[in-house]
């Protein structure tokens, strides 16, 4: 996996190939792809280094609490 | 009495693939357009029918009440696998060349969404009125392979890859 590079996208860090970070105008930094398990290492906040919580938009969270109440509903 | 057959669609020339990295989107169904435009298309690197999805499904047999006579089958768990796909490069070139353009987009260990389009004819652009289906694959090897041992066959890279998920029928938002 040498081929695999640390590369920073809109506000956070991503291991990805050389290819894509020059495609996606990412800019390459110096840090581990891999985790200290040997797993790859997932996507982290460029400002905190904490791993990165999934983009979402009003809409996708409004339909997620939508179908959450009405299973709940379907309980009682 | 009049026989009615179906539409049928021709698969000659009317599939598109395309790789579009992990980070364009963190999930399959919010990929758009842009993503596949600024994605990479593979169509015209990849050999025969290559990256298509199986889902294997499990059965097994339902444990038997004291009154039943006969054995109930009970669906079990789907284990989705993609097979190899072939695709052509130039072994005396470097990435930065166009021909090698696929074997740099699938670098083994990646994660990448690839993204089919079945039914339009090749050339036809991506629009929101097209269904997608997206199988999000982490890499495999890249094995130098060739085409065949005729005087036709080509150098070309055999690759395996896993399963991560699959979305069927999506339609993309332009952005």
């Amino acid at each position: 996996m040498s081929d695999l590079v640390r590369a920073r996208h809109e506000g956070t860090d991503y291991t990805m190939s050389r290819f894509w970070a020059k495609r996606l105008g990412a800019e390459i930094i110096q840090s581990p792809t891999l985790n200290a398990d040997g797993t790859r290492r997932g996507p982290t906040s460029a400002d905190s280094g904490r791993t990165a919580k999934p983009k979402t938009t009003v809409a996708k969270s409004a339909a997620a609490k939508t179908a959450d109440s009405a299973t709940t509903e379907e309980k009682n | 009495m009049t026989v009615s057959l179906p539409e049928v669609t021709s698969v000659l020339g009317s599939r598109s693939v395309w790789v579009v990295p992990k980070a364009s989107a963190a999930d399959a169904d919010e990929l758009t357009i842009a993503d596949l435009t600024a994605g990479f298309k593979a169509t015209c690197y990849i050999y025969g029918n290559g990256g298509t999805i199986t889902g294997e499904q499990q059965r097994g047999d339902a444990p038997r009440k004291l009154c039943e006579v006969t054995t109930r089958q009970k669906i079990g768990t789907v284990n989705e696998s993609i097979s190899d796909i072939q695709y052509s490069y130039k072994p005396q070139a470097d990435d930065a060349d166009e021909a090698n353009d696929m074997k740099a987009a699938m670098t083994f260990g990646d994660t990448v969404y690839l993204v089919d389009r079945l039914g339009v004819t090749d050339s036809t652009a991506p629009t929101i009125s097209h269904f997608f289906n997206v199988y999000e694959v982490e890499l495999g090897y890249q094995n130098r392979t060739q085409t065949g041992d005729d005087d036709q066959a080509e150098y070309s890279i055999t690759q395996g890859a896993s399963v991560i998920s699959t979305a069927y029928d999506l339609q993309f938002a332009a952005s």
